[in-house]
């Protein structure tokens, strides 16, 4: 209890007062300029913390989402490449039927044999597409074409994955063997499909009516083969389609978890400057009371 | 006695209201000086000679007016040592505070831009490089961001070298200043004493000392005791600081390196000791407690993490880097990225092997093909690893931010808690204009009444020496 009050302890009281009132104005300023609610670790540390987590998360996801655009692009290039093969099979597989079925003169088959070969050429192309320089079906090597002119596989058997989300990759490749089946030395009717479409222009060309009865089942097998991957492809495309969605809300989750971690509510911060300010001001006011009259004033 | 005996007494009373009101003229003149402690004029009848007898007379014992018996100081020493305390713990909560504050500013969190984010940054590189193996511009960019990485970390280690170097000089200074401090408080009590001695009087030379001791007890929490001849001592840990007329110094020493010893600094643990016979100094507080704790404790230890962090790092790139293939399958295998002997925050380093190489940047699996890019995406995937630098650098910025925000409260309550105790202190011996004025109007009043005295007492004499006996002249 002061039962005496010194002169001076007004004003020393009104001073660390007002230190203590222009600090919170400062620091309701702050936050209103910055729009932050933590704009140091200490100011709140357990939000700081987790706002470091989810900056660091929502960076990862950032990745994620460039690493999707990647796994699409492949998807994009595997799914031009496959369908026009498809494409091209349907025609080999009529001219086949066409070879078996009438065309009995040398010329004429030798024409077919040449529109044969002309399409193994085609898809000999399509296998050699690429994607940002890079073979699509050649595995991890970095050959420059996956199929050389004689339909020698020039890549390997590597996979190639993209981490969309936390866990899951894709495989976003499939390799030449996978699509285009494996080569066979000894036995060529065997071997992949353009030793089958080799064998098949032989076989028009030499008219070889038997060889090429069988020659029909072995193209729709090719056929569905390439299909298959290109299925396959689609499947994944989707599945990136459905994990893109999930990565993009995620994003926003975490933004709105940020956000409300570290920012100001824009109304609570004006209203706190607001009552800073008054603080502030009323703090002021009683400064200039402090040269309060004494008994100076009433003696003569 | 005889009759001129009333004038004295008017005299007196005279000279004692002169005296008030000349004290009073001081407090008035003083009412905003730092550390004056009000006086008051302590008044007593004046006693005559008293031996009671057979003929001493009542005049002998009365009447004969008033005396200055003695001009007292006014300050309340239990109140001073409270106030003393929370001054000693107010300068070691601001000092703590100021520390801490800046050990946050070497990490300003939350941002995009500091190490958290160049973290993230880094190993994003890697899986950006990932998707397109061959590309030499992609391969370069892990580089640059790894180099961006090394100069963050770089930067905040020496941030709090330099902080650690300032605060090293602070303490350096407030030493130098506390034994000065403690000469003059010695020099004080030897003015003191003769002044005691020979009765001068001591009030202002006491002001000098009371505020001298309350800066040697902000700056290493000091406490006092009053000695004989109004001397007082100094004392710090039980031992004395200033003995009556003797300052003794304090020294800060180097005492062996800090344990656990830090790599990047040869730092050394700093004692507060006495300079007379090197014995170390126990229960200081105040400043000084506080910029020790900082020296020997507080940065070192966050250095000490920092350089854990950087060594996390190294160790977590390298084990999943090591076990990869550059674009030469032969020559670029079982390389680390970072330099495996720099594994502090300052010496934090891109491989000799790596450096400027971008071809040597594994991305692809041991053996496996050109284009393989698995050891890219799984470094990419290391800022989530549970234990890994990510991990480690959120938990350093909680314990920083934690123990920030700790010191920030205690010294805003600190400062409350000290600012009253002083108020206290103040409210007893500090100068109050308004009683001034009653006592200087009182004063006033005393004196007039003595010369009122002195006029009438001159009257009564003028009638007895001048008009008596003059009848019929």
């Amino acid at each position: 209890m002061i039962n005496r009050v010194a002169s001076s302890a007004g004003t020393r009281m009104m001073q660390t007062n007002l230190q203590i009132s222009a600090r919170n104005l400062l620091a309701a300023q702050e936050q209103m300029t910055t729009g932050k609610r933590i704009n140091r670790v200490s100011d709140n540390p357990a939000d700081a913390v987790s706002s470091l987590g989810q900056r660091a998360s929502l960076r990862r996801l950032e990745q994620f989402s460039r690493n999707a655009v990647q796994a699409q692009s492949w998807f994009d290039a595997g799914d031009t490449a496959l369908s026009s093969v498809n494409e091209r099979l349907s025609s080999a597989r009529a001219l086949v039927v066409q070879g078996n079925s009438g065309a009995s003169d040398a010329q004429s088959r030798a024409a077919i044999a040449n529109e044969m070969m002309a399409l193994r050429d085609s898809i000999l192309q399509s296998a050699n597409a690429s994607r940002d320089g890079r073979q699509i079906f050649a595995g991890t090597s970095g050959a420059s074409v996956a199929y050389d002119a004689n339909g020698l596989y020039q890549g390997d058997t590597g996979t190639v994955s993209i981490p969309i989300t936390p866990g899951v990759s894709l495989q976003v490749n499939r390799t030449g063997p996978d699509v285009f089946g494996t080569r066979n030395a000894v036995d060529p009717d065997n071997g992949d499909v353009f030793q089958l479409l080799e064998q098949a222009a032989n076989a028009v060309r030499n008219g070889d009516t038997n060889a090429l009865g069988t020659m029909l089942a072995k193209i729709d097998v090719a056929t569905a083969r390439v299909s298959t991957a290109q299925i396959e492809i689609g499947g994944r495309a989707l599945q990136l389609e459905n994990l893109t969605a999930s990565l993009e809300s995620s994003k926003v989750s975490l933004s709105n978890g940020i956000s409300a971690a570290e920012n100001a509510d824009f109304a609570e911060s004006v209203i706190s400057l607001k009552t800073q300010e008054a603080a502030y001001q009323a703090a002021l006011a009683a400064t200039a009371r402090v040269i309060q009259p004494t008994l100076l004033d009433f003696l003569r | 006695m005889a009759n001129f005996s009333g004038l004295n007494t008017a005299l007196s009373g005279l000279l004692a209201h002169k005296r008030a009101i000349d004290v009073i003229g001081q407090n008035i003149a003083n009412v905003n000086t730092e550390g004056y402690s009000r006086r008051q004029v302590k008044l007593e009848p004046s006693v005559g000679l008293v031996s009671p007898g057979m003929y001493s007379s009542n005049w002998a014992s009365g009447n004969l007016g008033v005396d200055v018996a003695s001009v007292n100081r006014i300050r309340d020493t239990f109140l001073d040592a409270k106030a003393r305390t929370e001054m000693a713990n107010d300068g070691s909560a601001r000092t703590l505070e100021n520390i801490l504050s800046r050990v946050e500013a070497t990490f300003p969190e939350p941002s995009d831009t500091a190490i958290a984010g160049q973290l993230s940054a880094f190993w994003n590189s890697f899986a950006d490089a990932a998707n397109n193996p061959s590309s030499i511009p992609a391969r370069t960019a892990v580089l640059a961001q790894a180099t961006t990485l090394v100069d963050t970390f770089a930067k905040a280690a020496a941030d709090l070298k330099d902080l650690h170097a300032d605060i090293d000089s602070r303490l350096t200074m407030t030493i130098s200043e506390v034994n000065s401090a403690a000469k003059r408080v010695g020099d004080l009590n030897r003015q003191i004493r003769l002044a005691t001695a020979t009765g001068v009087d001591t009030g202002d030379l006491a002001d000098q000392r009371d505020l001298l001791i309350d800066d040697l007890t902000r700056a290493v929490g000091a406490t006092t005791k009053t000695n004989e001849f109004g001397q007082v001592d100094v004392i710090v840990g039980g031992t004395a600081l200033v003995h009556g007329v003797v300052a003794e110094e304090l020294a800060v020493v180097d005492n062996g390196s800090l344990q656990p010893p830090l790599d990047s600094l040869p730092l050394q643990q700093q004692q507060l000791r006495w300079a007379r016979d090197g014995y170390p100094v126990t229960g200081y507080g105040g400043e000084v407690g506080a910029l020790l704790q900082g020296v020997n404790d507080m940065v070192p230890r966050y250095m000490n993490q920092l350089d854990a962090l950087a060594a996390n790092l190294v160790s977590t790139t390298n084990a999943v880097h090591s076990t990869g293939q550059g674009q030469d399958p032969v020559n670029d295998l079982n390389l680390n990225f970072f330099d495996p002997a720099a594994t502090t925050a300052s010496s934090l380093a891109v491989s000799a092997n790596i450096a400027g190489q971008p071809s040597r940047v594994a991305l692809a699996t041991a053996g496996g093909g050109a284009l393989n890019g698995t050891i890219g995406h799984q470094i990419g995937a290391l800022g989530s690893l549970a234990n890994g630098p990510d991990a480690m650098h959120r938990t350093l910025m909680g314990r920083l931010g934690v123990e920030a925000q700790t010191a920030s409260d205690r010294a805003e309550l600190q400062m409350r808690i000290s600012t009253d105790a002083n108020n206290q202190r103040t409210a007893v011996s500090g100068v109050n204009l308004d009683e001034e004025m009653t006592n200087l109007v009182m004063s006033q009043r005393a004196y007039e009444s003595s010369a009122r005295l002195l006029t009438t007492i001159d009257e009564m004499l003028d009638v007895l020496i001048n008009r008596t006996g003059v009848v019929g002249r």
